[in-house]
């Protein structure tokens, strides 16, 4: 799962598009692959993306704005949403307080 | 279309545009190339905003921001008409799609589709999409084939890489990642009777998937494959330079165009008699049809258009050919009469439509 947007690398292969450009880092060597699948003339080495360090999953900041994002997408009835926010924060609390995540990722 | 800034669907003319002249017709280079039945260019520039998930992962109230984002460097670039795509009537969707100004299948976002926008300028050779898929998506069509040239003084100078996500070796960051790299597309529609007759389109399709180009038909037009129009994509340019694109596409391309013309010759010189009768039962068949349906409108459109390349016909029937099939599609029907029309009277108003154009063609 992406730490940045919660897209799951089963909802990237369901529809074929990343939730954010953090996606390019989170979802490693599965979309490395297709990546140097689809474009012929990408070696190896640039399908590494040169992101700045992911943002930590237990960061207070990031934990409060997917909080909002729930808030939100409960009150749109957007439930597909609201699951996958609330498991990236389940997992970010874990992390929080066992210093690992659930495995989610 | 009017310059302004941002509009309500109901408050546009609909009908102005679908009586515009099709933007990719009545270019006498087009008729004069070597390659008369490659019908038109298309080219997509995908850009996305910098610190936004992209629009399939955004929250509405994102979504929202993005548009706004959107809709104000489209503002202070002086564009035209800019408008909410959910506001648009079924009829007005089909005739954007007809001009090629949507993509043949849009992708549902639910909860985010009143945040899509498309902004077409005055003779809507040029448009924009906001949140389809990438947040924002520059389109231009050319008339033929785009000479290397022209593609490169269009495309070489590069937009600001702070505004957009932008990786230093990844290059433009994209929601597709087969947009991903210099973010760019190119497309162009062909018409390939020649394949057609001689049952060869399966291998054109294996021929060109092989060499990394998608090859499909015109999805949204019923009949396209039967009237042999294909769209040929550019796919994964990621890690090459512009002119490298546009060569590796014009170079998968070019056998294809040379088998064409070569199974069009070959038609006409051992089936010359079958073919000028085909030709001329499909022009007497168009001049006087009372009703039409739309891939009849197509197949004989076809055999139109293989007789102006062959020079059995008026060249200039191939660009009126190509214009009705935009133009008596049943989104531009649709508009004209102000509704989707049931499908017995749209076969009615096409064959007037058609009618009156090779009648006025004659003079």
């Amino acid at each position: 799962m992406c730490t940045q947007c919660g897209f799951t690398l089963g909802e990237y292969r369901t529809r074929g598009l990343l939730g954010c450009t953090h996606c390019y880092a989170s979802f490693g060597e599965a979309l490395q692959a297709d990546l140097l699948w689809m474009h012929h003339a990408l070696k190896f080495s640039e399908a590494t993306p040169d992101f700045p360090e992911l943002d930590s999953t237990s960061d207070p900041e990031n934990l409060a704005r997917w909080r909002i994002m729930l808030a939100e997408a409960l009150k749109v009835e957007n439930y597909g949403e609201a699951a996958r926010l609330r498991l990236l924060i389940q997992n970010a609390e874990a992390s929080r307080k066992f210093g690992g995540g659930l495995g989610l990722a | 279309m009017r310059k302004l800034q941002e509009s309500s669907a109901a408050d546009l003319d609909w009908r102005e545009l679908a009586s515009l002249p099709v933007a990719w017709t009545g270019r006498r280079e087009a008729l004069a190339s070597p390659y008369p039945f490659v019908v038109l260019t298309r080219v997509h520039v995908f850009r996305n905003f910098a610190g936004f998930p992209f629009t399939v992962s955004a929250t509405p109230s994102i979504c929202a921001a993005i548009a706004d984002k959107a809709l104000n460097l489209l503002i202070k670039q002086g564009g035209y008409d800019v408008f909410r795509l959910s506001d648009c009537a079924p009829q007005v969707i089909r005739m954007l799609r007809e001009r090629l100004l949507l993509p043949e299948r849009s992708v549902p976002f639910p909860g985010k589709k009143e945040f899509k926008y498309l902004n077409v300028d005055a003779a809507a050779k040029r448009w924009v999409l906001v949140n389809e898929v990438e947040h924002m998506v520059f389109g231009r069509m050319y008339p033929g084939c785009l000479t290397e040239k022209d593609f490169i003084e269009e495309y070489a100078s590069a937009d600001s890489q702070q505004l957009w996500a932008w990786s230093e070796r990844l290059g433009y960051l994209t929601s597709a990642p087969d947009h991903l790299g210099p973010g760019l597309e190119i497309e162009i529609l062909v018409h390939l009777p020649g394949h057609a007759l001689a049952r060869q389109l399966p291998q054109a399709r294996n021929g060109m998937v092989a060499l990394g180009l998608g090859f499909a038909p015109v999805s949204f037009l019923e009949g396209s494959a039967v009237a042999g129009l294909f769209l040929l994509k550019s796919r994964g340019n990621a890690g090459e330079s512009l002119p490298a694109i546009y060569t590796r596409f014009m170079r998968s391309v070019q056998p294809l165009l040379i088998q064409e013309k070569k199974l069009q010759d070959r038609c006409m010189e051992k089936q010359h008699k079958t073919l000028e009768d085909r030709v001329q039962e499909s022009l007497q068949g168009l001049s006087q049809a009372e009703v039409l349906s739309y891939p009849s409108l197509l197949k004989m459109g076809s055999y139109l258009r293989l007789g102006a390349y062959l020079g059995i016909l008026n060249p200039k029937l191939a660009e009126i050919a190509e214009e009705l099939r935009v133009t008596a599609g049943s989104g531009h029907l649709g508009v004209s009469s102000n509704r989707l029309l049931p499908k017995e009277d749209e076969d009615r108003y096409r064959a007037k439509v058609v009618r009156l154009a090779l009648e006025s063609s004659k003079n």
